[in-house]
């Protein structure tokens, strides 16, 4: 029991709206922004805050269901659901989102270079960027568009983003991503 | 092929492609759980439509609340595809946007710096 508690109190000391664990898939995403969007009315938040949060819920969640190494049923990549964490908070004022998921340890250094490069742009610079991902090769069944989704978290986002890795084993990580809207 | 009538979701817009009036509207969200898949119908239908147009002005009105970057790959694409038909063809695209929804004008800017031969207009909606 105590345990519960401890948890409730970091998620108000966190400022966390609402924080998810386990199997996500589509529809749960549909259902959990609709209620995120009924919240942000409801504290007020301007709708182009509103939006911005919105947009990085989107990309995050899909991004988890697309490239988690956790599938359900398990070892089935090309499942549509896929195990993660994201979560939604209110800090010092500012709107965050935290998604976290395992990943291959052979795709840290892709997923860093990413990020740093990301943080190193300007306004102009990632919109150019973005541009260039968005014309990079026709959209193909296999491709899942990783390279865009990251350019428009940020797009949204104050930066810089947060990230870390988490080691489980010789093969996996956990990835935490977090951004500030 | 004559039209093209698919109701929106929560996370689909709602597509009426009309080759009678060749006036076609995408409307709504669009962050499908695969962008793919879900335009495939669309793209399959233009490519019967668009050769037969023989001049014919068609229209195209995009009213996206909300999108996701694989829905901007593909509207690229989409909008690649009038602008390669351009040369032969008469094809205009209005992209509508909310005046408060600042992030809608800006994609559409995103879109119409891209495109040098195909119409495009950003079209601030009514209050209603």
């Amino acid at each position: 029991m105590d345990s519960f508690y401890e948890l409730r109190e970091i998620f108000q000391k966190e400022g966390i709206i609402f924080s998810y664990s386990g199997i996500l898939s589509h529809s749960l995403m549909e259902s959990m922004g609709e209620s995120l969007k009924c919240k942000l009315i409801d504290d007020d938040i301007n709708p182009s805050q509103q939006r911005k949060l919105f947009s990085v819920f989107v990309e995050k969640i899909q991004n988890i269901i697309n490239y988690s190494q956790e599938r359900t049923p398990k070892d089935a990549m090309d499942s549509s659901m896929a195990g993660g964490i994201i979560t939604v908070g209110n800090k010092d004022e500012k709107y965050y989102l935290v998604g976290v998921n395992k990943i291959d340890n052979s795709s840290i250094d892709v997923i860093k270079e990413k990020i740093e490069h990301i943080n190193s742009l300007d306004k102009d610079g990632l919109k150019k960027l973005y541009k260039e991902a968005r014309r990079a090769g026709p959209s193909t069944e296999n491709s899942k568009g990783a390279g865009i989704g990251f350019i428009e978290i940020a797009r949204k986002a104050i930066l810089p983003l947060e990230y870390h890795f988490d080691k489980i084993d010789e093969q996996y990580s956990y990835f935490l991503l977090k951004t500030n809207v | 092929m004559e039209i093209l009538n698919i109701e929106a979701t929560r996370s689909t817009p709602k597509i009426y492609l009309d080759s009678k009036s060749h006036i076609h509207e995408i409307s709504g969200e669009s962050y499908p759980e695969d962008s793919f898949e879900f335009y495939k119908s669309v793209f399959d239908w233009l490519d019967e439509y668009l050769p037969t147009l023989n001049g014919t002005k068609a229209v195209f009105n995009f009213d996206i609340l909300y999108f996701n970057s694989s829905s901007s790959k593909i509207f690229m694409d989409m909008f690649d595809l009038f602008e390669r038909c351009s040369v032969e063809q008469n094809i205009v695209i209005n992209w509508f946007y909310d005046e408060d929804n600042e992030a809608a004008l800006e994609y559409g800017e995103d879109f119409e710096e891209d495109l040098a031969q195909v119409e495009f207009n950003l079209v601030e909606k009514e209050k209603v």
